[in-house]
């Protein structure tokens, strides 16, 4: 009876014990085994290549260069050897074995994965510590491909560059597969194609024991080269625009109006990529940083008044909304009376009778004062968009600015203010609130020169926009557009004859930017028809005075580039 | 005589034998790489050192043993005494002492001895366990012994003798109003205990609260011991592949937690068909207890039984967790020659008990 009780007792226990063994390998069973995983297996990724960028002829905007780090694997270095491997280190690489031992235990990871030591190492450095390998167990030179921009200056807002990521970028990143320490594309195409560029990264999977060292290798994958990005861009003439501007402030681009291929897209002052991949270079960076000129923006993308180049949407709007016609003129005595003030065309004498393909030529502010005024801020401000003016164009490269297109509503909502007829007066001739890009400014000048279609600017080939777009505006009133455009290069009187080239069709449109108390900005935006192409232009230069002059001689050496190829 | 052999028990303790050897093969796997020695070899000459001592404990009646239990008993707390004053330290408790250069660890031989002492004094009076006076003997029987092997420290031990002194007074006929006693003032006792803990004991039992207290420290053994158990999932890893035990994440997986080896390579039908043959010896041990009517061979069968449950029970406890880590090898499976031989001796009295039971 009693041995029964003792026996019911044991019994229970052992119960317990099952349960035990239940709960823990049936019912946690595959999380305790997660746990057993992630005890052994260890990743040491391997970095994929980045893809190449090429130029339209296949010349590389951006090369993967061998460099040399010096590295040292933890496990491979006795304890005891290693004041000695560091101050023979030191003597070959020419850094202090204090500040070998120092970066070696920062950046010391875990036990089979290399640390870095020095980085960039020159290659005579790196073959010296090569020949010395058999002295310096454990320590090895990793190659690395690093990035190198052969065009430096030219293309650094095309191509942009690459950096480490920081730390505060990655929560967002990890979800697009990034990992933390990764490199990513920072600025221009690296940045906008980074996905197609950086491929996937491979690497090994490792057994490790319980003190970390490498049991075996479970898989190896092979790294996937990032995909090639193939632009439109003619490097030749992208180096062109990047000796006519050099570090003047301004922004220059030329594209092909009926494909919307980008040809060149220089901004200036300009900056050397290579500065941000080498490691060493960290002084030179900061000067790019801190550069009151700010080179690292691309002025092609920011928006600026355009001033008489806006003259272009005026005479369109005007002429399609019935309000003018081709004959229909106006008489610029110099002087224009709106409410009760006056104001002056820029050629206080008057340009006289005036139609509208002389008002274009000569720029006469008058002619288009009245027209704005009889066309409206509503239709007017409805136009400018039509043009694509106020929203991107949606170039591939990041920071876009949409810019704006004023109206009665924007600045009661955005100003709080009633619109004037001073407003719209302003607004006609492409002053007061109207802010565009030089590339808002190409595509205009693209949509006059390819007789209305809706083109898209853009610097990556793409098989899919070579189709002419959808027809947006009228070729026909474009036509007459387009003769106001010639006579500003062709005839004696033109703001633009600086740009005429014996031979080539050339329209355009200078623009004499009024901001207050500092120099005008200058524009010269327009076309070219050289043997079936229609090639555009926009010239923009901060303060650079009249748009007849530098701007337009700028214009003029792009045009002769074409002539001569 | 011979007819007497319990052939039952007899292949219960075999298996139990080739599952351990089994076992530590592979928990030696790795190991024996860069010591040199092989756990196996030197486990199957326990084994058979063991088999030997167990034919000779098994063929005098155990009435002989009995009657030299006393004289048994001094030398066993002198033995215990001596590891007091002279033994080797091993995980931070002294616990062996060396005989002719063979390191013997005398707090597992002194709980059969007790065991014997004990049979023998209820035995001889069974109804001094009626008075509360009468009972004064064997308390202080089992409490001496006790004392010492907690002073060592050798925790888990001195708790074994509890409930093998209870369990024998129990089936000796105790009443049940002094069982209750001893039981009440044992657990008023036990906040008195913590006070005579060392250091890692205290922490011991405080991971055992709260293992992720130090999950690098005292909690790590622990943490792996359960995630080697439960990855085994059902099916087990493999034997020679569990990747807790091979890659040496877990410790000590030779001696007190080479049932987490067991779990991961052989899963629940692993661990499940071990428990059972422990069942299966617990139930016979009490079976032969049942079918002898010498009391103090019903109680010799009853203690050795009980010892060996709670040997099964609180090591497979401690490695799943369910109990704090006090240093308590699996009997018959465990590496380690002392407890191996000690453990055999207990299941040698089984025998004992079985085949002379006829004879008084």
């Amino acid at each position: 009876m009693r041995l029964k009780i003792l026996r019911n007792i044991l019994f229970l226990l052992f119960l317990v014990l099952y349960a035990g063994i239940f709960r823990m390998q049936i019912i946690k069973g595959p999380e305790y085994f997660r746990q057993s995983e992630n005890n052994r297996i260890r990743l040491v990724p391997e970095e994929a290549s980045r893809g190449i960028i090429y130029d339209r002829n296949r010349i590389p905007l951006v090369e993967n260069r061998l460099a040399f780090d010096v590295a040292a694997v933890p496990q491979e270095i006795e304890p005891e050897n290693k004041d000695v491997l560091f101050l023979k280190l030191s003597k070959l690489i020419n850094v202090t074995p204090e500040a070998l031992a120092d970066t070696f235990a920062r950046n010391a990871d875990a036990f089979f994965s290399p640390v870095l030591i020095a980085g960039n190492v020159p290659r005579e450095t790196a073959f010296l510590v090569e020949q010395e390998m058999a002295q310096l167990s454990g320590v090895f030179i990793k190659p690395r491909a690093i990035r190198y921009y052969p065009f430096a200056k030219a293309a650094a807002h095309l191509v942009g560059y690459v950096g480490k990521m920081r730390e505060n970028e990655y929560p967002q990143l990890k979800k697009y597969g990034y990992r933390i320490k990764d490199v990513i594309g920072r600025n221009g195409l690296e940045r906008a194609f980074d996905d197609t560029l950086r491929g996937k990264p491979g690497g090994m999977q490792l057994e490790v024991d319980n003190t970390g060292h490498v049991v075996k290798v479970l898989s190896y994958r092979y790294p996937e080269r990032g995909k090639d990005v193939y632009t439109v861009i003619d490097i030749k003439l992208q180096e062109l625009l990047c000796g006519l501007i050099g570090n003047t402030k301004g922004a220059a681009g030329v594209m092909d109006a009926d494909s919307g291929e980008i040809l060149a897209l220089y901004s200036g002052p300009s900056y050397d990529p290579n500065f941000f991949v080498d490691t060493g270079k960290a002084d030179e960076v900061k000067k790019i940083l801190r550069d009151s000129d700010a080179p690292l923006i691309n002025r092609n993308l920011k928006t600026y008044p355009p001033g008489s180049i806006f003259k272009i949407v005026t005479a369109y709007t005007g002429l399609f909304e019935n309000i003018i016609t081709a004959q229909s003129t106006c008489d610029c005595t110099g002087e224009f009376i709106i409410g009760n003030s006056t104001r002056n065309c820029w050629l206080k004498s008057g340009h006289g009778e005036v139609n509208v393909k002389k008002a274009l030529a000569v720029s006469c502010n008058v002619f288009f004062w009245d027209v704005g005024l009889k066309i409206g801020e509503r239709i007017l401000s409805a136009s400018a968009k039509e043009f694509g003016f106020g929203k991107a164009t949606g170039i591939e490269l990041p920071g876009e600015d949409a810019g704006t297109v004023p109206n009665a509503r924007w600045k009661n909502s955005v100003l709080r203010q009633r619109w004037y007829g001073g407003d719209t007066v302003n607004f006609s001739i492409g002053q007061g609130y109207l802010l565009v890009s030089p590339v808002q400014a190409l595509k205009m000048a693209a949509l006059v020169a390819n007789g209305g279609h809706e083109v898209m600017p853009h610097i990556v080939k793409d098989e899919k926009r070579l189709k002419p777009g959808r027809n947006i505006l009228s070729a026909e009133i474009l036509r007459v557009v387009k003769k106001g455009m010639f006579a500003v290069v062709n005839s004696a009187e033109g703001t633009g004859r600086r740009a005429y080239l014996e031979g080539v069709d050339i329209y355009a449109k200078t623009g004499t930017a009024q901001v207050g108390g500092r120099p005008p900005h200058a524009w010269f935006v327009g076309f070219a028809e050289i043997s079936n192409k229609k090639i555009c232009f926009a010239v923009f230069l901060e303060h650079g005075g009249h748009g007849g002059d530098q701007a337009a001689d700028i214009a003029r050496q792009v045009i002769v580039y074409f002539k001569e190829h | 005589m011979l007819k007497n052999i319990d052939y039952v028990l007899g292949l219960i303790l075999i298996v139990l034998l080739i599952f351990g050897l089994v076992a530590l093969f592979s928990a030696s796997y790795q190991k024996q790489l860069d010591t040199g020695k092989s756990f196996v070899l030197t486990q199957m000459v326990w084994i058979f050192i063991g088999l030997i001592i167990v034919f000779f404990v098994t063929l005098p009646g155990y009435h002989s043993f009995l009657s030299a239990s006393y004289i048994l008993y001094g030398l066993d707390i002198f033995l215990l005494l001596l590891v007091l004053v002279m033994g080797k330290t091993a995980l931070g408790a002294q616990r062996w002492i060396s005989i002719a250069g063979i390191g013997v660890q005398p707090s597992e031989i002194s709980k059969i001895v007790t065991i014997l002492a004990l049979a023998r004094m209820i035995g001889d009076n069974p109804q001094r366990l009626k008075t509360v006076r009468g009972l004064i003997g064997p308390a202080l029987m089992v409490l001496i012994p006790m004392l010492l092997i907690f002073k060592q420290p050798d925790l888990g031990t001195a708790l074994v003798f509890a409930p093998i002194f209870l369990s024998m007074l129990w089936v000796g006929g105790i009443r049940l109003k002094y069982l209750i006693i001893a039981l009440a003032a044992g657990i008023t006792c036990l906040p008195l205990g913590w006070y005579l803990l060392k250091d890692y004991q205290r922490d011991r039992l405080l991971v055992f609260i709260n293992p992720d207290l130090d999950p690098l420290g005292a909690g790590y053994t622990i943490n792996q011991s359960k995630i080697a158990i439960g990855s085994g999932m059902c099916m087990g890893k493999g034997w020679l592949t569990g990747t807790q035990n091979q890659l040496n994440f877990l410790p000590e997986r030779h001696t007190d937690f080479i049932f987490s080896v067991v779990g991961e390579e052989w899963g629940f039908i692993g661990t499940a068909i071990v428990l059972f043959v422990f069942l299966l010896l617990v139930m016979r041990g009490l079976k032969i207890a049942e079918t002898t009517n010498d009391i103090s061979g019903k109680l010799i069968a009853v203690g050795v039984t009980t010892m060996l449950a709670l040997h099964v029970i609180i090591n497979i406890g401690m490695t799943l967790g369910l109990m704090p880590v006090v240093g308590m090898p699996l009997p018959f499976i465990s590496y380690g020659g002392s407890a191996l031989i000690s453990n055999l001796i207990a299941v040698g009295f089984l025998f004992n008990v079985r085949m002379h039971k006829t004879m008084f």
